[in-house]
Order: structure tokens, then sequence, then C-alpha cells
């Protein structure tokens, strides 16, 4: 075989989005050798899809605001499943994580006095997203990545896909990966890696995520050792498009709500009264998404199979300021003036809540030297994520990541020893699908993965419905096999996706697997067969015993009585009773 | 039916392909470009990734005007649709241009970067501090400004411009209220913003609707000016001492 | 190499050009006839707009003495500069079209880089403003036969009014202008007099944005004003007198 060119790092970062700049920013800072390698070009990760804001407690707009707030909101949000030890590091850290955005250039959007403005978002009970206008992951991604540009000590390696990590006996040792340009192998020998890969919703049909969403960072962690926690918590986010076809399950931001949006359905009705009178349109995401799924089912939809959302109540100023993008959006590609005509908006997967397990001070799995940061990562969200918590979620434990890994990747001394015959097996598996003579198209098996999961495991789930999909999963796996692609290895979208397949089989089966464990309905996890919340609280765990998924369930830890004694008081619109 | 003709090819050597896709309402042109990809060539190349015109991947030429793929209507458009890659850069493969430079290029602007807080160690700024800057950060730095620059497309002076869109980027850093660089040499020497002849095509093709030459290059050029151009200054300078 | 104008465009590219190209040549060359004629640019209140000083000298039109400051002003104006890159020198001709490939240093060397003297045309022809209300003014009021002062309205008074209006705004919306009033500030809420000058950048960015537009219609007012003045000082025409 042909020697591969390779890097040697101290620190390999996968992912360049929100947490994988922030985790290479704080690892740089420490000094090592750091890489960041990124399936696109660097900078347009999802992040820069996030619109609403970052939730952090500021105090500036709301002085009474404060962490233990934002913690109390974080775990009643998240139905007590959390880690209550990542929700505090968040809530404690967040708002020091935003100013040190503004430190490095960021423009948000200010309060008269000339501090960082913040808007109300639901399940929030103090206006607390720090924003611009609507879109702050632009401002967010573009502060990160020119900030980690500017050490000499950091690597980017642009489009450039992970496909398999190494390790040296138990502990991390590096991670091949192929130049989508070229269709060359890279290996990357590095003491630490940090995933940093995002979510899964390729998987789904209807998403607001993109293709770079293939759930790769949850299976390269399942095939290295480490475990995954509670993938049965896919976030559908309540406002997707619906309408063009080409774009449906676009994001519609919950600022939208925030800044006053009504939610209508079909025969005119505010129908959130009936779901929740107290929070109303800003009750949390699970609960909104199943309302507006509900109306929808039961023949109170729209046109387009939607609901309307509307702004039109508020002065057409307000909503070009605060809300540039969405008006643009609906402008350029729906033909719909949001000042003056509803929004047709129905649910679309989001984020998955669950993902590698790690420790909250280090980020760290179980797998010595591989860290998880991010939407990969799991703990702080629990069974269901508020708005504006996971741009949070990137800084704070981006930047716990990144530090952790530096300071791993400095305690390892001895060389580790990457097995060449692992290598070569690896890069043989790859090119498989161009030796298959009569095999199925990548594509054809992503859209039955794709339907399969949109229509047994969505929003609301039974057990035949997950049973069926599991059997389909396993079926796909089997045709995963023969998959075939044509054309040569250079900048081949078709072999990148039947790459990906393997990755997005692995999620599905974990999510599935999650989904027909969790008998009872809990946050983002919906049961008819099983309505009722659980008795006691649990976490899933998921790993890989001999290519086995396995799974078992664990108490969910219990927060010490100070902060227990934060949680007595439910959260609610307190900015409007001040 | 929607006719399309795609560029397919390896660096710079291929030509136009026709295809048939069904017409959808609403339809752009990257859903045409992608039902390709996924029924008839599975190897046809292209860039994108948000698809809601707000990460700027998917650039490229539709009936040779420099264009967001994923925000180009179809019906719009006269047929058969041309789709070509981004002209100005090295080609790799049928929709895919080398655009590595963009990257080497910001890499090194931000090398020179500091903000400073205010004397009292605040970060006070108000709405009207940052308004030049907010429209600057718009940029989603999709090239097209800098694929339809013809002193870039044209000329390929690569080495002496930075081009338009890091032109906006460094108006960004020049207005930031709390920068303490001092840009201006850097503009005219290393950033070549004399080389722009203000023909604005960059603006004309701006997805963010930035007004990239009225409001980020003449502003910078007129900076320029202050130190470089301006007899009476620079004699003012000179007696004064500053 | 593809050939020059070579584009994969679909659309009529080249109107935009070859229309600027004729207005704009169109207007100086009936500036320049008109200027080297040397007579005709007065009659009873009006005085043509490309003669801002009327006197009368024996051997050299009056016109040679001033016109070079509005003329100054319109060559070194930005926009005026995207004007003639694309419509004279076709550099380039339009978005995206092939161009000669000549050794391009854009207006990093001689000659263009004497544009930016574009200020100090500016602080000229704030004068000349001044100097053009006058006429303005003055186009609106006659002198009776005893030395009376009547106001009085004619076409021309209008064209003439018109004209300065436009050359007003296309000045107030000067690029360098909006530089020198406040552009050149970064933190307004924190310098001495920021907020004056934050209201003068946003009142001149505000008109800055149709600096094209007044650009081409000032530049049409001149040449109709002036027409109109060399048609009735040339006795072709009555002045049309409204009261």
């Amino acid at each position: 075989m042909e020697t591969i060119e390779t890097y040697e790092l101290d620190v390999l970062i996968v992912g360049a989005g929100g947490a994988g700049l922030r985790a290479g920013i704080e690892a740089a800072k420490e000094g090592v050798k750091v890489g960041v390698v990124c399936k696109s070009l660097l900078g347009k990760a999802h992040t820069v899809m996030a619109e609403g804001g970052i939730a952090a407690a500021l105090s500036n707009t709301d002085p009474q605001d404060n962490w233990k707030e934002h913690f109390r909101d974080t775990m009643y949000g998240g139905k007590f499943l959390n880690d209550w030890r990542f929700a505090l590091k968040h809530a404690q850290l967040a708002p020091e994580c935003v100013k040190e955005l503004e430190e490095w250039g960021a423009l948000f959007d200010r309060t008269p006095d000339g501090k960082i403005l913040q808007r109300a978002f639901g399940g929030h009970s103090w206006r607390r997203l720090a924003h611009v206008g609507d879109r702050t992951g632009l401002e967010m991604i573009r502060t990160l990545q020119d900030k980690l540009l500017s050490f000499d000590n950091v690597d980017v390696f642009q489009e450039c896909s992970i496909i398999h990590l190494f390790k040296d006996g138990e502990k991390i040792a590096g991670a091949l990966g192929y130049w989508r340009e070229t269709g060359r192998f890279v290996l990357f020998k590095a003491k630490a890696v940090v995933l940093a890969t995002g979510g899964l919703g390729k998987i789904y049909k209807i998403t607001s995520n993109s293709w770079e969403y293939t759930g790769s960072g949850y299976a390269l962690a399942l095939l290295a050792g480490a475990e995954l926690r509670d993938m049965e918590f896919i976030q559908f986010h309540p406002t997707g498009m619906v309408w063009p076809p080409g774009i449906q399950g676009i994001l519609v931001t919950e600022a939208v709500r925030g800044e006053g949006g009504r939610l209508y359905n079909a025969k005119g009705e505010r129908f959130m009264q009936r779901y929740d009178p107290e929070r109303l349109e800003l009750s949390t995401r699970d609960l909104v998404a199943r309302a507006i799924y509900t109306e929808i089912k039961e023949g109170r939809g729209t046109e387009h199979g939607g609901v309307y959302l509307d702004v039109s109540h508020l002065p057409a100023e307000v909503v070009k300021k605060k809300l540039p993008g969405m008006y643009k959006q609906f402008l350029e590609f729906a033909g719909v003036d949001i000042t003056k005509q509803p929004m047709e908006v129905a649910p679309t997967m989001h984020y998955t809540m669950g993902g590698v397990r790690v420790e909250p001070d280090t980020q760290m799995s179980k797998v010595p030297g591989l860290f998880a940061v991010g939407e990969v990562a799991s703990g702080l969200h629990g069974a269901n994520r508020l708005g504006g918590n996971s741009l949070s979620d990137l800084l704070v434990f981006g930047k716990l990541g990144g530090k952790a890994a530096a300071e791993y990747a400095k305690t390892i001394k001895t060389p580790l020893v990457i097995d060449k015959g692992e290598i070569e097996k690896v890069v043989k598996e790859a090119l498989k699908p161009f030796e298959e003579k009569d095999g199925i198209s990548p594509y054809e098996i992503h859209e039955e993965l794709k339907e399969t999961m949109q229509n047994f495991v969505g929003i609301f789930r039974e057990e035949k419905e997950l049973k069926k999909a599991l059997e389909k999963i396993n079926e796909l796996k089997e045709k995963a096999k023969r998959v075939k692609v044509t054309g040569n290895i250079m900048f081949n979208p078709a072999w990148h996706l039947a790459l990906d397949l393997k990755f997005m089989l692995l999620c599905a089966e974990a999510i599935t697997l999650c989904a027909i464990e969790r008998k009872n309905s809990i946050g983002a996890h919906a049961r008819i067969d099983y309505p009722n919340p659980p008795e006691e609280k649990y976490n899933h765990f998921i790993w890989l015993e001999d290519g086995e998924m396995k799974i078992r369930r664990e108490p969910t830890p219990e927060p010490p009585d100070e902060l227990k004694a934060l949680l007595k008081e439910p959260p609610s619109r307190k900015w409007e009773k001040k | 039916m929607v006719k399309f003709l795609i560029f397919r090819g390896e660096r710079g050597e291929g030509a136009f392909k026709e295809y048939e896709v069904p017409y959808q309402e609403g339809m752009v042109v990257l859903d045409g470009v992608l039902y390709i990809q996924s029924r008839f060539e599975g190897d046809l190349s292209v860039r994108w990734n948000c698809k809601a015109a707000k990460c700027g991947s998917c650039a490229a030429e539709i009936n040779g005007k420099p264009s967001l793929m994923c925000k180009t209507r179809v019906e719009h458009l006269s047929q058969p649709i041309k789709v070509e890659p981004l002209r100005a850069y090295p080609h790799i493969k049928d929709l895919v241009a080398d655009t590595s430079w963009n990257l080497r290029t910001r890499r090194k602007i931000i090398k020179d970067v500091g903000f400073k807080p205010r004397k009292d160690a605040s970060w006070i700024m108000k709405d009207e501090d940052i308004e030049k800057g907010r429209e600057f950060r718009k940029c989603i730095e999709c090239a097209l400004c800098l694929d339809v620059c013809h002193v870039l497309r044209e000329h390929q002076l690569f080495d002496k411009f930075v081009g338009p869109a890091y032109l906006v980027f460094s108006a960004y850093l020049e207005t930031h209220p709390m920068d303490s660089v001092d840009r201006i040499s850097w503009l005219k020497e290393e950033a070549g913003i004399m080389y722009c002849n203000i023909t604005k095509c960059c603006t004309e093709v701006c997805p963010e609707e930035i007004h990239i030459t009225d409001n980020a290059i003449i502003p910078m050029k007129e900076r320029v000016a202050d130190r470089y151009f301006d007899p009476i200054k620079m004699l003012f300078r000179k007696i004064t001492g500053k | 190499m593809e050939r020059v104008f070579a584009t994969s465009r679909r659309d009529i590219w080249w109107t935009e050009t070859l229309g600027s190209a004729v207005v704009f040549l169109g207007v100086i060359l009936y500036s320049i006839v008109r200027a080297l004629e040397g007579k005709f640019f007065e009659w009873g209140p009006y005085v043509s707009p490309l003669y801002s000083i009327p006197f009368d000298t024996a051997w050299i039109s009056p016109a040679v003495f001033t016109m070079w400051v509005p003329a100054g002003y319109r060559i070194t104006c930005y926009f005026c500069r995207r004007v003639y890159y694309r419509s004279i020198f076709a550099d380039p001709p339009a978005c995206a079209v092939r161009e000669f490939k000549r050794n391009y240093k854009g207006e990093s060397a001689f000659p263009y880089i004497l544009l930016n003297i574009h200020r100090y045309f500016l602080y000229l022809v704030v004068i000349f403003v001044f100097i053009h209300w006058g006429h303005a003014i003055s186009a609106f009021f006659r002198w009776g036969e005893n030395g009376s002062v009547k106001f009085g309205m004619g076409l021309g008074s209008l064209l003439i009014l018109a004209d300065t209006v436009l050359l007003t705004l296309y000045v107030l919306s000067c690029h360098s202008l909006r530089h020198i009033l406040g552009g050149g500030s970064d933190f307004y809420s924190a310098e001495r007099m920021g907020k004056i000058k934050y209201s003068l950048w946003k009142f001149v960015s505000r008109l800055n944005e149709r600096h094209g537009f007044f650009f081409w219609t000032s530049l049409l007012s001149v040449a109709i004003a002036d027409f109109y003045v060399r048609a009735v000082s040339s006795g072709a025409i009555n002045d049309i007198r409204f009261f």
C-alpha cells in the first residue's frame, strides 16, 4: 500500500461548528499543536443556521436574572433527566463565555445603555438570549473562526471527513479521514481527539439540519468503545417551513415567537391556549411541537399541512429590524411578506439531546483521550432542550473540553502506535463501494432510512411502529453492505454518502432501541401506548459489544440539597410580571 | 420539465451536459442539481450546506450570473438553465472550484487583530457605534463578489488584491469601535484596495445585499486618501508631527 | 482563452453599457462644444449652468475658466468612475463578461491614482453650488425698465432651479463628503461631537444611496437648462413665461 499523508498533532478536533472552534481556541491557548478538521469549508458549519440567540444570565435586560434561575429553567426544560452537574456549569459559565465573544469582536444587539441586549425565549423565565438580530449563529461562528485562525499553532483541514478512530491499547491514538476533493486518505496521529461533529438530522426526512448532520460523531464514539446516552430524545423544532416543498423543514427561528409571534390553526384559533394557557407560544419546544402536530393531524391544519405563525400585528419596522433573516427567507422562498401575511409552519427534526456520555468537567468519554463537545455530547439538556441553550452549550463545554483535551495530551509522553493492518483494513473497506458490480445506490438506501425514521420514530411513537423501524433498519444495514457507487474518487458525493450510511444506520438503531426501551412519555419522547411519565427518573446508556448494540438504564443523579432548593418554583414568564 | 445544462469535468477540462428534471412549485436551481445527483449522476460534485441562503456554500454561475443555487428560483430563468462553477477560481470538478485562497486570505488579515476595551475596561458600545460593522457582519463568505470581481476574475491578481469580501472584512475590523490596529497602510500596500476600480459588480451579486462598494470599499479608500493622497493633511501632519 | 466580451449571460448585458456610453459621451461632447462657443449663455434673468461665472471676454469663452471645476468633480466622482470604466474603457464592460487582458493596475498607478484628489474638487464645487443658487434665485426675478425688481417665472426659471437642486443633491450625496462629515469616525457615542457627526453621516448616507441617480439627472439637467438658455438667448424661441 502506498504511504498515506500523515499529520502529527496533540489535539485533533473533528468538526468546526461552534463547539469545535471553541474547543480549538482553548486547546490552542494551552500551546499544544491543534488540528481542526471539517467536512465543509471553514465557517459553513451548521452553527451559522442558529438564529435566536445564546442563553446566558448576563442580567442586562432583566437584572433579577442570575445563574440560579437559568439552572432551574434548564432542569425544568429537561424534565429533570439532565445531569445536574452539566446544567450547573452551563448556567454559571455561560455569561463569561458570551462576554468573551464580545471581546473577540462580536457585535451583539445593544441595550440603550450600550450593553448586550437579551430577548425572551421558550421556557426561560427571564429575557436571557444574547442575540444579533436573527443571525446569532453567523456572528458566533465568524468570531470563533477568526479567533482560532489567529493562533499559529492551529492547522485547519477543510473538506476532510473522518471515518475511523484508532486506539493504542485503551487510549485514543488518531483518526483516518479522506479529502473530499481528491478522495485520498489522510492519517492524523493525535494524542487527544475531540468530537464536535454535531447531530444526526439527515436520518430524518423533514429536518432543519444540513447534509453534514450524518451522526458520524455518535457512531465513531460507539465504535471506539464509548457510550451514548438517551438517544431517544430527538427535538422536533415546532416551527419549520412547510412550503415550497424544496425547502420543507428549514428552520423558522423561535425568536419569531420570542418577539411576540402567535400561532393559529386554520380555523383562526390561538390553539396554544388549550395546551399551555400560562406560557402560550413560549412554552417548551416539545410541548409546542406536539400541539402543532396534533392540530394538523386532527384536521385543523393549513393548505400545505402546517399552522399559521403570525407577526403581522407587530409594526413592520420591528419585524424587519429584529427578524431580518426570516423576513427575507419567506419573501424569497415562499413569496410571503411576513409583515402582512402569516407564515405556514410545522415541526421539523432539529436537535439530538442525547449523545456521547462524557464527564462534566473534562468532556472526556469512557475512552481515554476521546472527548466530545456540543450536540454530539450529552448530559445538559435532559429530555428536552431549551432554545438558546445549545449555543451556550457549545461555548461552555467547547471551552472546558478543549482545555481538558490539551491538558490530557500533555500527559501523554510515550509515542502512540497505530496498527498498520488496521489502517489497511479501513481503507479497503472504504473503497469497497467502487468494486460492487450490481449493488444498490446509496441515495436509495438513504431515502428509505429517512422515510422510516420520519414515519415510525417521529414526534409520537408506538411500540409496533418502532419495532417495524428496527426491522427496516436491520434490512437497510444488509443493503448497505452492497452499496455501489460509480465514477472516480474525486469529489464524489455518492461515495461520501455511502461512507456516511454506516454512521447514520448506527445512529438510527440507537435512537430506535432507546425509544422502544423507554416505555413512558417524557420531554421529547412521546409514546401513544405509554402516555404517562416515568415513576423514577432514569437515563439510557448504549454501547457496542462485539458489534451488538447493548442498552442499560441508570437512575438520573440527584442534585445536592442546596441545588434542589432552587428547583422548587417552576419557570414562568417572570419578565412580564415584574 | 426543467432543462439544465450542467458543466461536468475535472480540472477545467469538460463540457456541458443536458438533463431534464420534473418541475416542482417554488423550485430552486439547487433542487434540480440535487435531483440529478440522486437520480442520474451520483458523482456530480457540488457544494451545499444549509439550503436557506445562510451559509454561502452553493455559489455557482447560473446563466452566466454568479448566484447562490439555493435561492435562485427556476421559474425566473430562461431554459436550458446553464450551471457552471465559479470561473475566477481554479476548477476542481463539476460545480466545485478551489476556493482555498479565501481561507488563506482571511487568516492573513486576522493575524493582526486587537480589540481593546474602553479606558474604564468596559465594552459599552451603542447602536450607532456598531451600525457600520453590523452590515459587514452579514457577509456569509459565499465568494460571489470575489468571483465576479474583474480584478480577480479577469486579471487574476489574487496575490495583489484581497477582493471585495475581504475588504468588507477589513472594513468591519477597521470600523469596530474597540479596534486598536492601524490598517491604513496595510489596506493600500497589502490589501491592494487601489486595484479596485469601483465598478460595483460585487454589490450587484451580493446575496446579503451588503453595499460592498459604497459602504465598505469607498469609505476605506477615503481613509487611505486621508493619509496618502491629501497634500494638505500630509503637510499638516508634517508640521504638527502627528 | 475566450474572446473579449464572451459571457454565459443570457440577458442583453450591453444595453446598459452602451446606453451609458451614449448619454455620457453625448453630454460631454455637447458641453465642450457649448463651452467653447462663448455666446448665448445669458438671457434676461437666466444664466446657463455651464457658465457659472458669466463675464465677457473678447478672446476666449468664459466657461473655460470655470468649467474645469464641475468637470473635475465629476471625473473624479466615485459613481462617474464606475460609469466610464465600464462604458468607455470596458474594464469590465459588464459583470462576468470577458474584458481585454492587459497590464491592469486599477487605481493603484498613474493616471487613475490621481482620481484620489476628489475631495479637493468637492471643496471647490461647494463654492459653485452657492454660485448656482444665486443664479437660480435670480432666475425668478426680472428687472423692470425703471430699475424695479419683479418676481416672475418662466420655463427657464424652473429648469435652472431644477438643475441647481439636483446639483446640490449630487454634491450632498458625495462619498467624500460622507467621509469628511462623520464617516471617518468609529465610536460616535464616545467621541467629541460624536452625536453631530453621527447625524450628519446618517443624513449623507441616506442621500448617498441615490448618488448614481443624482449623478445622471444632474448631468442631464445641466445640458437641458443650457440648451434652453441658448435657445432663448439665440432667439430661436421665446421664453415660455408663466407670470
